[in-house]
């Protein structure tokens, strides 16, 4: 009799389980969803010490991890580098994808910085750049400072 | 022993009722950084009609980020985004725009709202318009220098692509782009650097973004150079001329030429040419040389003629019949 009940009281717990979650399975939800980028850069600054004009410095990596989704491409800008001595156009800074050859001097517009573009994952996705400076021999003597912008573009 | 054979059968089906109906974890990936969403926006308009769009952003670094935020017309070519000059209120959607409110800084952890009114004109272009909105953060702590150094604050930009669709004032969108090329290519003869021109009309009724290429093939050197023909807006119903300079021209040769031209980057229209290259000094000076020759020759001859003839009269005289 215990039996037939602990059988019935299971069943019965069962069923009105599955129909709770039944009843959670036809509710309709309404969401507003929107696609966003998040870029997350790393470093946020870049300090290069002792630097000989006419000699490039040693590169140092920026990561970028964007997470989203869909296709994008990253863009490198930069200010012209201003000390209490001069200023030196944007060109002293060089950079490249950490795979590829050669390096691409900076300028005020915007440039790819991608050779192809990336896809955007929930997880980000990496990319790994170098960056140096390289001053003419002409630059004078000083603490200089520019900053660069590094800007996600969905495609 | 039994009572617990019972508990356990009652407490397992229960247990299984628990975890059926708890709410899962997705799993979420947290990212540091700083986000902007939408990332695209497609809003279809009527002329003359106005809407609201709202970009949120975020900070979800360790640090404070000051905000800028702007809309800006862009075109890329060969990697390079180039603002685009003089934007025009007809078809460019960065005009339309105002900023109504945006934050200027982001604590971190800390969500704004950026709200952004788009006001169509009456006259707007008929036709997919397209602009970025722009979020630049930027480290809000002030830099360390340090002497001899240089430093570079590294900035984080995020932009979204707003595409405005302007129907005609009934609510219809019937985009037709279509042209005429008027001319491509360059005269035959030229003394100097040729100049190319590129002329074509729009005959639809969305501007159209021309660019294209020639290709110059130096028929005496075999050698292939390009040119590139900028990128130029033409206004539905109107014409427009680019004249590109060859600067590198060779000081003489004979040329065949070809311009691709496309409004889409997919379809390129073709045309060809040939041309000759003579610089207008040299032509000159060789056809004085040649023209000089020729009169010395000439000279020449009849002063032998002159000289012969004063012989056999010398002869006659000397010797009479």
């Amino acid at each position: 009799m215990k039996k037939t009940i602990v059988v019935l009281l299971t069943l019965g717990i069962l069923v009105a389980g599955m129909g709770i979650v039944n009843a959670a399975e036809t509710l309709n939800i309404t969401a507003n969803v929107q696609s966003a980028l998040t870029l997350a850069l790393d470093p946020g600054s870049l300090t290069y010490n002792d630097i000989q004009p006419g000699v490039a410095s040693a590169a140092q990596t920026l990561t970028a991890t964007t997470s989203g989704s869909g296709s994008y491409h990253l863009t490198l800008a930069s200010t012209t580098f201003t000390s209490a001595a001069g200023t030196q156009s944007a060109s002293v800074l060089q950079f490249k994808e950490q795979s590829a050859e050669t390096y691409k001097n900076a300028s005020s517009s915007a440039q790819n910085m991608l050779s192809a573009a990336g896809t955007a994952t929930a997880e980000g996705d990496e990319k790994q750049f170098d960056l140096r400076v390289n001053f003419p021999v002409s630059a004078a003597d000083g603490t200089y400072g520019a900053t660069v912008t590094i800007t996600a573009v969905p495609q | 022993m039994e009572n617990f054979r019972m508990t356990r059968l009652f407490l397992l089906p229960l247990m299984l009722l628990v975890w059926l109906i708890s709410p899962s974890d997705a799993g979420a990936v947290e990212i540091n950084g700083v986000g902007l969403g939408p990332s695209i926006v497609d809003r279809t308009v009527k002329p003359g009609e106005s809407f609201e769009q709202v970009f949120v952003v975020r900070n979800k670094t360790a640090a404070a980020v000051d905000l800028q935020s702007y809309l800006q017309d862009y075109r890329v070519e060969n990697n390079q985004w180039n603002k685009v000059e003089n934007p025009d209120a007809v078809w460019s959607p960065m005009t339309w725009a105002t900023i109504i409110s945006a934050p200027e800084k982001l604590d971190p952890g800390q969500k704004g709202d950026i709200r952004v009114r788009f006001d169509v004109p009456e006259n707007a272009e008929m036709g997919e318009h397209v602009t970025y909105f722009s979020a630049k953060f930027t480290p809000a702590a002030a830099r360390q220098e340090e002497e001899q150094s240089t430093q570079i604050t590294v900035a984080s930009e995020i932009r979204s692509i707003v595409y405005v669709k302007v129907t005609d004032p009934l609510g219809i969108f019937n985009l037709a782009r279509s042209w005429r090329i008027v001319k491509a290519g360059t005269g035959y003869w030229h003394f100097d650097q040729p100049t190319f021109t590129v002329a074509a009309a729009n005959t639809g009724n969305v501007h159209l973004e021309v660019r294209g290429t020639i290709e110059i093939t130096d028929l005496i050197r075999n050698q292939k150079t390009q040119l590139t023909v900028p990128l130029f807006n033409i206004l539905p119903d109107t014409e427009k001329k680019m004249e590109i300079n060859w600067k590198e021209a060779p000081f003489i040769g004979y040329f065949k030429g070809q311009v691709e031209l496309t409004y889409d980057g997919v379809n390129f229209e073709k045309r060809d040419f040939s041309f000759v290259v003579v610089p207008l000094l040299t032509l000159a000076g060789t056809a004085a040389v040649i023209i000089a020759i020729i009169l010395a020759v000439v000279l020449y001859i009849r002063k032998l003629q002159k000289r012969l003839a004063e012989i056999e009269k010398l002869q006659n005289n000397n010797f009479p019949d």
